[in-house]
Parts: structure tokens; C-alpha cells; sequence
């Protein structure tokens, strides 16, 4: 269960967010859809802690967080899949996967359990970062954000610039995990399409806030123009 | 042939002296890219804590190898906490704060202790090669040095600390969001470079003595390696030093020693020119 009650922050004096208000239920899926420069990202990045809110709160699972740094946030259940390929370029991901273990205080042996559900890592596990391709290191980034178990997943734009092949290939993993694991998703998107295969309710940011909230069972019986609600027209 | 083999050893003593002053900044500057101008006095303040505490009768090897690194660590533990951390990585002004610190630690040690600071003799004596002589600390130089870089690469390499640190250095925000404490890795490598700044300033002490001002000898030489090693630091850094260490005692055995410290000047002047991003800034980008 995540609540974001009138979260306001940017970057030094420059305001992003001008309040926005969220409520994710436990195991539900939502997403927040916007253009470019509605704060998508910076939401993301305010959840995770990365910069300084200036009003607000936010709770997690019935803690308040808005004060964490990113680190407690990791560890009080927010996995956190950061915009733009979010893997160590220098680093094999064998060890970035051992990473993702360390950093929570976990035994970095155990990686059966994660290439279990990502089999296609094991030809790459040699590998380093920078010699991934987009796709591989967005499985890697899900894959290390997955490794300790989060309750809740931040997703920033998982499927960005990567090829059909691959978005089916995160999309059908994480309509999996979101079924047996019972995990609360906030997705942040463009790809209205993505958003609508794998979300519950769909969010649409404009200028900093949340300017509506649809369920996706509306927009699928094409009772609701997201277009429109996109271009602020509605 | 007694000869090629002094001049050898005089070669690997020049390289591994090179490194040991260079190994705390490869840390501190290459890993943290905290630019530590007290550096010079943090090998300052080892060479005295072993001097010192070996004068007043502790066991000479308890002194340099636990005693020097164990009360430098201390010392940065206690900068990194007070000051560098407070900077939150403002360039400028931790330039100027660890200058600031280096000053004071300079009046300090010339205040309280002195130009007149007994030494420590290198331990061991001499043995003869040929018609030359060598003392035998030359071999314990090169010896602690080589098993200082091995560790620490290991270290890096192979333990979960060691791999909590690479990940942390490569991708702060990364490491932070996959539930790193980036706060207190950072200030754990910045005491780990400090107490091997400390273990070199005291190994090098009784051959170079210890002064107040001994650490400016050292800061600038230990710079210069680092940044030409490049972005991988340890690697880097080691084959920065094999590298000047080679060419400016070559030199100094051809003409004199002040040209060897040119020819270390002109060498780096020479591979910054060719290699902007060091020696790893192309080679070696693999390595740790």
C-alpha cells in the first residue's frame, strides 16, 4: 500500500511537482502516464528519496518515509527501477547481481533464486554492463531490483527504446511476479499500451500533479478517451 | 652483472616507493574522487606515529604496520566525518578545506614536535652484492608493497565488502536505490585510503625521515600518478607508478636525481598529452 498525499519538490528553486496525490492499493498496479516533462521521472525520484520534498508525505505500507533516505526506502520494500538502463556499466552482472544482494545486508551468494525467474541472464552473467544491449540491461535492472524481494516496484519507463521482442518479454514477467508475488507496481509511462496490459488504474500526470484517475477496465470498454485526457481536454 | 642487478633493485625500490605514496590517494582520489590535499601530511602524520611510538619502545614492526595505519585511519575517519562529508562533494571548497588541513597539520607537527625529531634507523642492516652494498629494508619495501596492492586487489576483487565499494563508486544513485548505506562505504574507503596512507608514510620513514613538512615532497608526485593512472585507480595507478618510477630512476642514474624528478614531469606531461583520461582512461578498463 502506497499513499502520496500532496507531495511537492524539483530541483533547487525550480518547483516539478505541485502536489500530487496517489493511492496505490496493496497488489494493485497503477500507472502514471504523461508526456515528457510532466514530472514523471521526478515523481519516481521523489518517491525513491533522491531529492528533497518540500511539502508532503509519503507512506509506505503504513510508514511514513517522506524523511528516508534511499537506502531505508530500499529496505522498507520499494524496488526501485530507475529510468534509462540502471545497470554498473564497469561490473559483471553476476556481480551486480551479487550487488543487489550485499547492498540490503542479504548473503551475496544466493543467485539460483533470481535465475530462476530470469533464465535468460545465465549466458550472460560474464558479462560486463556496458557490454549489454538496452533490452538485457533492463532485465538485468528488473532483476536486481527484484533480487530481495521489494513489495513495492517503482518503475520508470521499463520499455524505453527497447525493441517489441523485449517489451513482451518484461511485460509477461512482470504480469507474472505482480500475480504470485502480490506486488504493488507503480509504473511510470508513455506507452499507453504497456501501461494497459499490465496496470489496474491509470493516472495521468499533467503539469506536476495528477490531473485524473481512470481504471483501465474504462478505458478498455473505450468509455474514457485517454487522448483526451492526455491533451487535458477533458 | 652485479651491477644490473643493483641497478634493478634500485629501479623496483623507485617504483614501489612511487606506489606505496600513491596508493592511499589512488583510494581517496581515484575510487572516491575526494581530492585530498593533506594527503602529503596524512603520510606525515604515519611516519610520526611510528617514529614516535617506536622511540618510546613499542616493537618496531607493531608500530609501522598496525600503530601508523590505525592512528591515520582515525585521522580519517575524524576529516571525513567533520569535514569532507559536510561538503557534499562541492569540488572548491574541499580543495581548500583539506589544504586548509593541511597547513594546520604542518604548524601542528612543527609546533609540538619539532625540527629535530629523532628517526628510526632502517631495520635489518646491509648485504653486499658485488662490490655493492644494499640495504636490506630495500627488499622489505618492495616486498610490503607488492603485498599491500595484491590484498587490496583481492579485497576489491573477491570480498563482499570490496564489492559493495566498486558498485558504490561506479553508480552512487544506483547503489542507493538498490539499498546501499552510499553515506558509510564512502567513509569506510576514505579510512581504509587514509591507514594506507598511514602504513606508507611510516614504511618510508626510516628511509626518508621524518619532517614536518615531508608530505609536500610527497602530494605532488602521489597526484601526478593517480590522475595519469585514470579512471580504474588501482590498476591505473600501479602501472602510473611502474612507469614513472622506471623512467625518473633511469634518468637518475644516467645524470643526476633532479633529472629524474624532470623526466617524471616531462613523462607524465607527455602521456596526459596523449591519453587525457590516463592509462585506463583507454587500457585496462576492465580491471579494478
Amino acid at each position: 500500500m502506497l499513499t502520496v498525499t500532496g507531495l511537492r519538490g524539483g530541483y533547487g528553486s525550480i518547483p516539478v511537482l505541485n502536489g500530487v496525490d496517489l493511492e496505490v492499493g496493496t497488489g494493485v498496479a497503477a500507472a502514471v502516464l504523461g508526456s515528457n516533462g510532466m514530472g514523471k521521472t521526478t515523481l519516481m525520484r521523489a518517491l525513491m528519496g533522491f531529492l528533497t520534498v518540500t511539502a508532503g508525505q509519503v507512506v509506505l505500507d503504513g510508514r511514513d518515509v517522506t524523511d528516508a533516505p534511499p537506502q531505508e526506502r530500499a529496505r522498507a520494500g520499494f524496488g526501485y527501477m530507475p529510468q534509462g538502463q540502471g545497470v554498473f556499466l564497469r561490473m559483471t552482472v553476476r556481480d551486480q547481481l551479487r550487488y543487489a544482494m550485499a547492498a540490503k545486508g542479504r548473503p551475496a551468494g544466493s543467485l539460483p533464486g533470481i535465475l530462476d525467474r530470469f533464465p535468460a541472464l545465465t549466458p550472460l552473467l560474464d558479462r560486463t554492463g556496458d557490454a549489454l544491449s538496452g533490452g538485457e540491461r533492463q532485465l538485468v535492472a528488473l532483476a536486481c531490483c527484484l533480487s530481495t524481494r521489494p513489495r513495492t516496484l517503482l518503475l520508470d519507463e521499463p520499455t524505453e527504446g527497447l525493441q517489441p521482442s523485449f517489451v513482451d518479454q518484461i511485460l509477461e514477467l512482470l504480469i507474472m511476479l505482480k500475480r504470485q508475488d502480490n506486488l504493488t507496481i507503480l509504473l511510470a509511462e508513455q506507452n499507453l499500451e504497456f501501461a494497459t496490459a499490465l496496470c489496474d488504474q491509470v493516472s495521468i500526470m499533467r503539469k506536476g500533479s495528477i490531473a485524473a484517475t481512470v481504471p483501465v477496465a474504462a478505458i478498455r470498454e473505450a468509455s474514457t478517451d485517454v487522448d483526451l485526457l492526455l491533451a487535458g481536454e477533458l | 652483472m652485479d651491477l644490473a642487478l643493483v641497478v634493478g633493485l634500485h629501479l623496483m625500490h623507485a617504483i614501489a616507493s612511487l606506489a606505496l605514496v600513491s596508493i592511499g590517494l589512488a583510494v581517496i582520489f581515484g575510487m572516491l574522487r575526494v581530492i585530498n590535499f593533506a594527503h602529503g601530511e596524512f603520510l606525515m602524520v604515519g611516519g610520526y606515529a611510528f617514529v614516535l611510538s617506536a622511540g618510546a619502545g613499542v616493537n618496531l614492526w607493531l608500530a609501522m604496520l598496525v600503530i601508523a595505519p590505525a592512528a591515520v585511519g582515525m585521522l580519517g575517519y575524524l576529516v571525513e566525518r567533520l569535514v569532507i562529508r559536510r561538503l557534499q562533494g562541492d569540488v572548491i571548497a574541499t580543495i581548500l578545506a583539506t589544504w586548509g588541513l593541511s597547513l594546520f597539520l604542518v604548524g601542528l607537527a612543527a609546533t609540538v614536535l619539532g625540527y629535530h625529531q629523532q628517526g628510526v634507523a632502517p631495520p635489518f642492516g646491509t648485504i653486499e652484492i658485488g662490490s655493492y652494498t644494499i640495504g636490506i629494508y630495500t627488499f622489505f619495501v618492495i616486498g610490503i608493497t607488492v603485498v599491500v596492492i595484491l590484498a587490496l586487489f583481492a579485497w576489491l576483487r573477491w570480498s563482499r565488502a570490496g564489492l559493495l565499494v566498486r558498485g558504490t563508486m561506479q553508480d552512487g544513485e544506483l547503489a542507493a536505490g538498490l539499498g546501499a548505506d552510499t553515506v558509510r562505504i564512502r567513509s569506510a574507503t576514505f579510512v581504509l585510503g587514509s591507514a594506507l596512507s598511514g602504513l606508507a608514510g611510516a614504511v618510508l620513514a626510516p628511509l626518508a625521515g621524518v619532517l614536518p613538512e615531508i608530505g609536500a615532497t610527497y602530494v605532488v608526485k602521489a597526484f601526478i600518478t593517480v590522475i595519469s593512472g585514470g579512471a580504474t585507480a588501482l590498476t591505473g595507478t600501479t602501472l602510473a607508478a611502474a612507469l614513472f618510477g622506471l623512467t625518473s630512476q633511469a634518468a637518475a642514474f644516467l645524470s643526476r636525481p633532479v633529472v629524474g624528478e624532470v623526466a617524471l614531469l616531462v613523462v607524465a606531461v607527455v602521456l596526459l598529452r596523449v591519453l587525457p583520461t590516463g592509462i585506463t582512461g583507454r587500457y585496462f578498463r576492465k580491471a579494478l
